[in-house]
């Protein structure tokens, strides 16, 4: 981990990364892991450059160009305010990234903190947090959605508040089953025999150990993120408008999908795309870094 | 009469970082009714010698040149389906963990009903015989066991009953796949006794894998030597423990604790590593670690004949 | 020699069972043993002996449920997480699984001077893995490898430079050589020797293996049953074992020599659970030798520094009475 890399300098370092970029190649080598590269990669890229990608503002209303099919001009088609579609489904990638990257790595925070804690601790606190995460669990995801609306309002929060308490108790347990399997193991034993502390054990031996197989998960989770802000702002429960979220355009093209389609197409598009992008990825991931996996159909 | 004969044998497996040459040109023969021991450390070849015999190589390995013959037939040419047929039957393995050869939530008895599939018998005469191999192994109250489950019985006993349920296949062939290394010392050599009353009984032969040369001296009639995928020694029980030709084997014998019954302030051990399969010499295999290298060495070395039945791939080793 | 570590009546219980039938039983049943300083003290004894658990209670890794451990004249039983950190300096443990002891996501530089960090050692990181990496006759390039990188004695070895790393005085080896192929053994064993003589260090090595305690250890212990039933110096148990257990156990170990005369003292059943202890002396459901006296009445283990429980201690060269052999 760094603290110990930052004690030993050299070590260590120059293996990380020379893991990564190999790691990044076997996952180009799969097809479906370089789909998943390659479409991820174009969202992340549209969601960044967006400014310069397209000259439209996303925002600017323009009465005369309303309804505009796909043309040169409009690449995907302006909506019933004369919108450009295209510079807000590239916005919209923005919010949809990130809120799906910061929701997902605050979920990944406090699982893995709660895991910890579950796993490590003594067992009637276990018993406590396992009750509390299947409580949680046991919720409809819609029916919380609508109660955090009721009470803060529909706004990029709530969506974020709603993915973290549904996301954190999956990886919580995740978390907890690795930890107490690990915490049998010789060399948490060896670590104790020591004289190593609790927190000196978490952070240096249970916590590297538990945390790659989480990242794989929560990469394939990122799709369901994306899907819940766009079902969050297509019920009117997530961003406000004008600002353009997949969700939001969804719905306006949803309005009017009878005269003009092409606006539910670029709504539903990116959402489809990003989701079989991340999904590509996060299974190529898990396929390449799980050795029982390996050479299965 | 030989059940079972190597000839060349070669295997490799193709890697990322090129082809590994697993096995090298091995011969060895089992003959019928016959105990051949193959000994050798981590990464000799043993287990991929097995798992070819047994055509269960994994995916990127291959056979690339030479034969098994199995009582006249070439296993390396058999089809999956005609190999599937000869593992049981014909050949039958014991593995060094009894779990992994046992169904933790079948009884005993059903596994032992299952795999005579192949028999005419009804269901109380296979079990029968289930409960009669069980008293063979000597299982206390054979009956009753059949109705229990795995992880009702101790790894000794465990062990016992996947001894129990190769034999009952009465295969001409049994390969022991280091069966007693899980065992405590004591179990050990009782399961040793075991399997060569067995076999006696039984009158199959036996390719026993073991790294532990004690057991092997005591068990086997014939002694292969492996070395990083290569047959370095081989010849009976006698003439490679008691002279042995290859400086390995030598070498690998005094290494023994056993062999040294006073308290030795240092105990002799062979410098060095086994070579990377990717990157073996092309010489004599052990040339970088023998105390006895000379130039010759970097030449390939074939098989010298001593006396009949014992030979070594050495240079250095001569008749008589 | 002056004692180092001192263990008197140790007691380790466990409850195990089906979930409403818990029942208590002692893995480790009262054993008394000392360790001089620089004194290597082997305890022998095959799987469910308790020789483990016993090796993790002095340790401090497993509560006792009664009796002491001293170590260097300071009562260390009981004693809490800070309070055993100093001790812990002083005397490290190795385990059985040579690279599953080692953390995998760890450097071999991280995980030899990771003691240095745990005590808060003020040393050079690169200097003292090139330290004890040369110590224990590895190159220092190892330094960033990870332990799935090594083979099992280049991962022993790395365990042992984590324990000597800050001069301890006593090393506890879980079967130091489990694992690891006829010829690394001996050099693990040699290697475990020479630091011994250079360092004065006192070590305790548990066993399966006899011919291991043979070329190292100076005393040695045999445990059946959480117990000890035979302890004395090894050069003598070897040369005349007084405890039929010890003498089937030596009698177990196949010399590599076909024509050896196989005389050896098999034993009938498998050892009893700890959670069923036959009455009497504890062995005596496997004893070639047993007796009636034997069924009824615990022998308890009398003498100085050569101990037997036995009712009926062998004397040299003794044979197991004609009987047919049985596993």
């Amino acid at each position: 981990m760094s603290a110990a890399g930052s004690d030993l300098p050299g070590a260590g370092r120059l293996p990380t990364s020379a893991r990564l970029l190999r790691s990044v190649r076997r996952v180009a080598r799969e097809p479906l892991g370089a789909l998943g590269l390659v479409l991820v990669a174009a969202m992340i890229g549209g969601a960044v450059f967006a400014d310069i990608l397209t000259a439209f503002e996303p925002n600017r209303i323009s009465p005369r160009d309303r309804f505009l099919g796909p043309s040169f001009g409009h690449l995907l088609g302006t909506d019933q305010l004369g919108r450009d579609l295209f510079s807000r489904v590239l916005h919209g990638g923005r919010i949809a990234l990130s809120v799906a990257l910061l929701s997902t790595a605050v979920s990944l925070a406090i699982g893995v903190a709660l895991g910890l804690v579950a796993g490590y601790g003594p067992r009637w606190l276990d018993n406590l947090m396992l009750l509390l995460f299947d409580s949680i669990k046991s919720f409809p995801t819609v029916m919380l959605a609508l109660a955090l609306v009721t009470l803060f309002g529909p706004s990029l929060t709530a969506v974020v508040v709603v993915v973290v308490l549904v996301n954190v108790p999956g990886y919580a347990r995740i978390v907890r089953t690795r930890t107490l399997s690990i915490k049998e193991s010789e060399f948490v034993d060896a670590a104790r025999s020591m004289g190593a502390g609790t927190a000196r054990i978490l952070r240096t031996h249970v916590t590297p150990n538990v945390i790659g197989p989480l990242l794989i998960l929560a990469s394939m989770d990122i799709p369901v993120v994306i899907a819940i802000e766009a079902g969050m702002s297509f019920l009117g429960l997530g961003v406000r408008p004008p600002t353009p979220s997949w969700g939001a355009i969804l719905n306006d093209g949803f309005a009017a999908i009878r005269d003009t389609p092409w606006i539910a197409v670029a709504g539903g598009l990116p959402i489809i795309l990003t989701t079989l992008g991340f999904t590509f990825l996060g299974e190529t991931l898990r396929d390449v870094f799980d050795p029982r996996l390996k050479g299965r159909g | 009469m030989t059940v079972l004969a190597i000839k060349g044998l070669n295997v490799s497996f193709s890697t990322g970082d090129g082809d590994l040459r697993a096995l090298r040109d091995v011969s060895l023969e089992v003959p019928a009714r016959g105990i051949v021991g193959v000994v050798g450390e981590s990464g000799c070849g043993k287990s991929t010698l097995i798992n070819a015999v047994l055509g269960l190589l994994a995916d990127n390995g291959r056979v690339d040149g030479g034969s098994i013959l199995f009582e006249g037939r070439d296993l390396t040419r058999l089809a999956p389906a005609e190999m599937r047929a000869l593992r049981g039957p014909g050949i039958a393995t014991v593995f060094q963990d009894p779990m992994g050869a046992l169904n933790p939530v079948l009884s005993i008895g059903r596994q032992m009903r299952d795999i005579q599939y192949r028999s005419p018998l009804g269901r109380s005469e296979k079990d029968a015989r289930s409960a009669e191999f069980l008293r063979r192994v000597r299982i206390p109250d054979a009956e009753a066991a059949l109705a229990r489950h795995p992880h009702e019985f101790s790894g000794g006993m465990k062990q016992r009953v996947a001894i129990a349920m190769a034999l009952m296949m009465e295969p001409s062939l049994l390969i022991a796949d280091e069966p007693t290394t899980a065992l405590d010392a004591t179990l050990e050599v009782a399961t040793i006794d075991l399997l060569k009353e067995l076999q006696e009984q039984i009158g199959c032969s036996v390719l026993f894998i073991s790294h532990h040369l004690g057991v092997v001296a005591e068990l086997c009639d014939d002694v292969v030597v492996m070395y990083a995928g290569e047959v370095v020694e081989r010849g009976s029980a006698r003439q490679v423990f008691n002279t042995p030709r290859h400086p390995y084997s030598a070498l690998l014998l005094e290494c023994d604790p056993a062999r040294r019954p006073e308290r030795a302030r240092r105990l002799p051990t062979i410098p060095g590593s086994v070579p990377d399969p990717r990157r073996r010499p092309e010489g004599c295999v052990f040339a970088g670690r023998c105390p006895r290298r000379v130039d010759a060495c970097r030449a390939p070395q074939g098989e010298r004949a001593m006396e009949p039945g014992h030979m070594a791939r050495c240079h250095l080793a001569e008749a008589g | 020699m002056s004692v180092l570590l001192e263990v008197r009546g140790l007691e380790v219980a466990f409850r195990a069972g089906p979930p409403l039938a818990r029942r208590r039983f002692k893995a480790v049943a009262g054993v008394d043993f000392d360790v001089g300083r620089g004194e290597t003290f082997a305890l022998v004894g095959e799987s469910g002996s308790g020789k483990t658990t016993l090796a993790r209670a002095v340790n401090g890794l497993q509560p006792i449920s009664a009796g002491s451990v001293a170590f260097d004249g300071l009562r260390i039983d009981g004693l809490g997480g800070a309070a055993m950190k100093p001790v812990r300096r002083a005397m490290s443990m190795m385990f059985q699984d040579p690279v599953g002891s080692l953390s995998p996501r760890m450097t071999v530089g991280d995980l030899v001077t990771e003691p240095f960090r745990i005590h808060r050692v003020d040393a050079d990181p690169e200097a003292e893995t090139a330290r004890l990496l040369s110590l224990v006759g590895l190159d220092a390039a190892f330094a960033d490898r990870f332990p799935h990188q090594l083979s099992g004695g280049q991962a022993r070895r790395v365990g042992v430079a984590r324990a000597i790393a800050l001069n301890p005085r006593l090393i506890i080896a879980d079967e130091p050589t489990a694992g690891l192929d006829v010829s690394v053994q001996g050099e693990v064993l040699n290697l475990l020797n020479e630091l011994r003589e250079r360092m004065g260090l006192a070590m305790v090595i548990i066993t399966h293996n006899l011919h291991v305690i043979r070329h190292v250890a100076d005393r040695m212990a045999v445990m059946y049953l959480g117990r000890f039933v035979e302890t004395g110096p090894s050069a003598e148990i070897f040369a005349a074992p007084a405890h039929p257990y010890t003498a089937a156990l030596l009698s177990a170990n196949p010399e590599p020599d076909p024509d050896r005369a196989r005389d050896r003292i098999s034993l009938p059943a498998e050892a009893p659970s700890p959670m069923a202890r036959p009455d009497g002396c504890e062995f005596h459901t496997r004893c070639p030798w047993a007796a009636a006296k034997c069924g009824t009445e615990a022998p308890a283990a009398v003498g100085g520094d050569r101990r037997a429980a036995c009712h009926f201690p062998l004397g040299a060269g003794a044979r197991p009475p004609a009987k047919e052999s049985t596993i």
